[in-house]
């Protein structure tokens, strides 16, 4: 796939961070998302400005034993999972907007 | 060298909550 893909969490979710864990609320059918720890990595690099091929190229296979064909094929699959809930925005142009909506806590 | 970590396919799980 050439396009870029650019990514950013939905401002209408509140996220806390559970370990290594990601829990996510959403309002939308009160639905409690629980993203593993990749999924984690990929969702705090989701910032509407850094395309999804340099968030996976920088911190998934800087990281992780993994060929960068199977890592953006699995990321981009998650971004499509995670946007049909309605907790991740996907677009072909970076996405606008405050970072800040996103309501996260770290768990002491 | 620098250690890679094993990687674990993205993924999630999620359910309804009735609050």
């Amino acid at each position: 796939m050439n396009k870029k893909i650019y990514v950013a969490r939905s401002p209408r979710i509140a996220a806390r961070m559970l370990g290594e864990e990601m829990l996510v609320m959403s309002g939308q059918g009160s639905t409690l998302f629980t993203l593993n720890p990749t999924a984690t990595i990929l969702w705090q690099a989701a910032d509407g400005a850094t395309s999804l091929d340099e968030i996976v190229e920088r911190r998934i296979c800087s990281e992780f034993e993994v060929k960068p064909e199977e890592a953006m094929r699995d990321a981009e699959a998650l971004a499509e999972d995670l946007a049909k809930h309605g907790i991740l925005l996907i677009s072909e142009q970076p996405i606008a907007g405050p970072d800040s909506p996103v309501q996260e806590q770290q768990q002491p | 060298a620098i250690e890679k970590k094993p990687y674990e396919k993205p993924g999630f799980r999620h359910e309804q909550v009735f609050v």
